[in-house]
């Protein structure tokens, strides 16, 4: 079954994950360091115990998110017909034409509250702006 | 004769800045939170205590950042010297 290519930036939010979970395994861990420290371990032993469970438990928890996703995760394979239609509907031209379209096509007020118009003198707005 | 320029080549670079990259902010993202819950709590009790979990943070996220990055370096340079496969010569010494 064809597989969408992974984009970059999926790739590097997994990379993030994965960081992302051992600094949160670093809590606990610390944790334990401390407790070690309280019980009379030496502060350099408490360190290594603490890096080394962090690092395993980010990888663990890193290898459990990736199973979990992978029995979720269902990959639809793309035909050639859908990239095109896909890529088309998302185009730069056909936002730019929809947005257009949404803007100009948005009904006038028709009971919108009519001002009296501007008394016309030296200062106004509109003279300012012809004269300009 | 193969040089270190050979390895050099975009999947490289693209593996080191997703690393570097990553565990840089993970690691100032959580300074930033222990900076902070010691300037909030301002204990003499639990600074200590967030200065052991940053140091733990750090470290861990480094030492990750290492063995990843030495692993899949590791996985790259066996797939260059091996070449493209299908009895096919390695690409560096193709070029």
């Amino acid at each position: 079954m064809a597989q969408h290519p992974q984009s970059w930036l999926h790739s590097t939010l997994d990379v993030w994950l994965g960081y992302l979970l051992t600094a949160t395994a670093a809590v606990p861990a610390s944790a334990l360091g401390l407790f070690l420290i309280r019980r009379g371990a030496g502060q350099q032993i408490a360190i290594l115990i603490s890096v080394s469970l962090a690092v395993l438990t980010g990888f663990f928890a890193e290898w459990v998110v990736r199973f979990w996703r992978g029995r979720w995760l269902v990959v639809v394979p793309m035909t050639p017909e859908i990239v095109y239609q896909f890529d088309w509907s998302t185009s730069h031209f056909v936002s730019a034409a929809g947005f257009v379209l949404v803007v100009t096509g948005a009904p006038a007020r028709q009971h919108a509250l009519t001002l009296p118009p501007e008394p016309t003198t030296a200062a106004s707005a509109s003279l300012l702006v012809r004269a300009a | 004769m193969v040089g270190w320029r050979d390895f050099l080549d975009i999947e490289i670079i693209a593996l080191v800045s997703k690393h570097v990259s990553g565990a840089l902010a993970i690691i100032a993202g959580f300074l930033v939170i222990g900076l902070a819950a010691n300037w909030a709590i301002k204990d003499p009790f639990v600074s200590p205590v967030v200065h052991y979990a940053e140091t733990v943070i750090v470290t861990a996220c480094v030492l990750r950042a290492i063995i990843v990055m030495l692993w899949k370096l590791l996985g790259i340079t066996r797939k260059t010297l091996k070449g493209g496969g299908n009895g096919t010569a390695p690409s560096i010494l193709v070029a």
